[in-house]
């Protein structure tokens, strides 16, 4: 097993990238990128549909060509060095496999290409559908695949040709929820086992808390947050981040101090103690609460460190109950209870009135306004 | 169709289905019929079993009789008729061919200004009546200066033959998907090595079909041939046209049965190479 370091593989400086759209209106996939990226790590581009985590991959690839800034891959600027020069290799949304080739043909394609010795050639494939569990399939043709093993072949094409880079544009999303799941702890691994860096593409929230060392959080072509996955969870830079990753309850008010009790007053509604750390008072902030940080108390008890809400639903997901509630001033506010617990005794009901008690360091603050 | 009891109804249709069949294919048997009769002053009235017409045609047998003077002039002339018609109908359609699939990529994978119009354009000469093209043509060739020969048959050819084969590839590259190609240059191909090795073999069943459909279309031209072929020249449609000029002769179904069985086993290959998946 081999471990992320510091050591800057692949930086991407200032990237910039616009195109019109036939409405004749002006995209911007890419507004001003600045990414480092680490040797081995697992690095995830995590955005809305047409945010630019596509594009910023597409680029890396060499399938599109910047405006403006440079990607540099040890210290080689890589603009100019055409696709199929690059030591990048791409596992694509519907894995690209070529139809007229079996599955040795496939993976071993990059190999032909280079001119890699036929016996090499056979040995490397052979342990690269070994690693990903494909052999005895060799003489397959792709149509005569489930999608979890076209998945496989399309993975072992990449990675048989060793590149520097492995890029996953949103390979996981066509298959199903289970096999997803699985998938997602193999490449984790397999990315272990090969000491390859992976840069993964995905709209999917869960997938990238579930493979990543490190998130990008990207919105209208800009990164708004990069960070590990408990970074990204825990200290959302922002509302949209905080509402992107995870659910969570976000109220916007005013920080007070009083006596060294900070306070963050919503208007119309509750006051929320918090720990104050970074922001002044008489300051505009957004602030957070996951709904797994409330304990929740039956009956309405209003007191420093909690809110009262009434329940108007309560949805069933398993190990979960998420009850979703409204303040006093009719805000939405979400809490997470477990199941067994509930039913030990609880005995939730919509339109009881409960209190949430939460940890004064549970609340997060956010810049309110903040992108 | 649902499997039930035949109703009226689809009683009526299946018979409609066999009588549009019917209708298509009974002059080809018919003219096929013929061609073995040995009554060779009135071939609707059956004689007996015969190939001499065959024979004939060929040069196998001495043609006997006072109405083949087409043939007796010069036995050998139906070889130089075929063999001609042969080199056109081959080197039109494989010209068509290279050009029609360059253009059919070009238009598949590359935006230029005036896209739309040009592949307007490229329909057209599909739709422009024979009459109106052989006439063009003819003018064209003599204009400049060109002497009618087999190469201005070729030429011809080709300005429609393109046509055809640009429209085959190019259905047959719209379904194609064009991240295949992407793939490769990830893999390390350059441009070249992906033609060869991911484009060309995805849509070869769409070339092969359109180097056949252009070839059958070659072979049997008459109208745009007759104004571009030089005296020395013929072609085989244009023989047999001449022959008919002197009246319907018994070889002529015979080599109308020939050109039936010639040009259905090419279609047929056409077919099954565009239908088959890859």
């Amino acid at each position: 097993m081999r471990h992320a370091s510091d050591h800057e593989l692949l930086r991407v400086d200032n990237v910039r990238k616009s195109f019109r759209t036939p409405e004749s209106g002006v995209v911007t996939p890419l507004d001003g990128i600045t990414l480092s990226i680490r040797n081995n790590e697992f690095l995830t581009l995590l955005g809305p549909s047409g945010c630019g985590k596509t594009t910023l991959l597409k680029t890396i690839a060499g399938f599109e060509d910047l405006d403006e800034g440079e990607i540099y891959l040890d210290g080689r600027p890589m603009s100019g060095v055409p696709a199929h020069r690059r030591p990048f290799n791409t596992v694509f949304q519907n894995y690209a496999l070529f139809p007229h080739m079996t599955v040795a043909g496939n993976v071993g394609y990059g190999l032909q290409v280079a001119g890699v010795p036929r016996a090499e050639e056979a040995t490397r494939v052979a342990d690269v559908l070994r690693l990903v569990g494909l052999s005895g399939l060799e003489r397959r043709k792709p149509a005569q695949l489930s999608g979890g093993q076209q998945q496989r072949v399309a993975l072992a094409r990449a990675l048989v040709n060793r590149p520097r880079v492995l890029l996953l544009d949103e390979s996981l999303s066509a298959l199903d929820r289970k096999l997803r799941q699985s998938m997602q702890i193999e490449l984790k691994n397999l990315q272990h086992t090969v000491g390859i860096t992976f840069i993964f593409v995905t709209h999917d929230q869960e997938e990238a808390l579930t493979m990543s060392d490190r998130i990008a959080v990207m919105d209208k072509g800009r990164i708004l947050q990069l960070g590990t996955p408990a970074e990204i969870y825990d200290q959302p830079a922002s509302r949209f981040v905080a509402g992107f990753i995870g659910t969570s309850n976000i109220f916007t008010g005013t920080l007070t101090q009083d006596n060294g009790a900070a306070r963050v007053q919503v208007a119309g509604g509750p006051a929320i103690a918090v720990t104050a750390g970074g922001f002044t008072a008489g300051e505009q902030v957004d602030v957070m609460l996951r709904p797994e940080h409330f304990a929740l108390v039956p009956g309405g008890n209003a007191a420093s460190g909690s809110i009262v809400a009434v329940i108007e639903n309560i949805v069933f997901v398993g190990t979960d109950l998420h009850l979703h509630g409204r303040l006093g001033n009719g805000m939405p506010v979400m809490a997470l209870e477990r199941h067994a617990r509930a039913a030990g005794g609880l005995n939730l009901k919509a339109g009881q009135t409960v209190t949430l008690h939460y940890q004064a360091t549970s609340p997060h603050l956010m810049k309110s306004g903040a992108a | 169709m649902p499997r039930q009891r035949l109703s009226p109804g689809w009683a009526a249709l299946n018979l409609y289905g066999a009588a549009f069949l019917v209708f298509l294919y009974a002059p080809l048997a018919l003219i096929t019929v013929y061609s073995f009769n040995a009554n060779a002053i009135n071939m609707a009235v059956w004689e007996g079993f015969t190939l001499d017409w065959y024979r004939t045609l060929f040069g196998m047998q001495p043609a006997g009789a006072a109405f083949d003077a087409a043939f007796t002039e010069n036995p050998d002339r139906i070889f130089q008729v075929l063999r001609n018609s042969l080199v056109v109908a081959l080197a039109a359609s494989a010209i068509s061919t290279v050009i029609g699939t360059a253009t059919a990529l070009a238009t598949a994978r590359y935006d230029f200004i005036g896209k739309r119009i040009y592949q307007g354009l490229l329909f057209l000469p599909m739709m422009m009546p024979d009459i109106v093209l052989g006439i063009a043509l003819l003018i064209f060739f003599v204009g400049v200066g060109f002497k009618l020969s087999l190469a201005t048959i070729i030429i011809g050819h080709c300005t429609f033959l393109s046509s055809y084969v640009y429209i085959i590839v190019a259905a047959r590259l719209a379904g194609m998907d064009n991240t295949l190609e992407i793939a490769s240059a990830d893999l390390g191909a350059g441009p070249l090595t992906t033609f060869r090795r991911v484009t060309l073999p995805l849509i070869m069943p769409g070339v092969i079909g359109g180097f056949l459909l252009a070839f059958i279309i070659s072979l049997d031209d008459v109208v745009i041939t007759y104004f571009i072929a030089g005296v020395d020249t013929q072609t085989l449609p244009l023989f047999i046209l001449a022959m008919m000029r002197r009246g319907i002769r018994p070889q002529i179904n015979a080599l109308a049965v020939l050109l039936i069985a010639f040009s259905f086993v090419v279609a047929s290959a056409g077919l099954y190479l565009r239908s088959r998946k890859n």
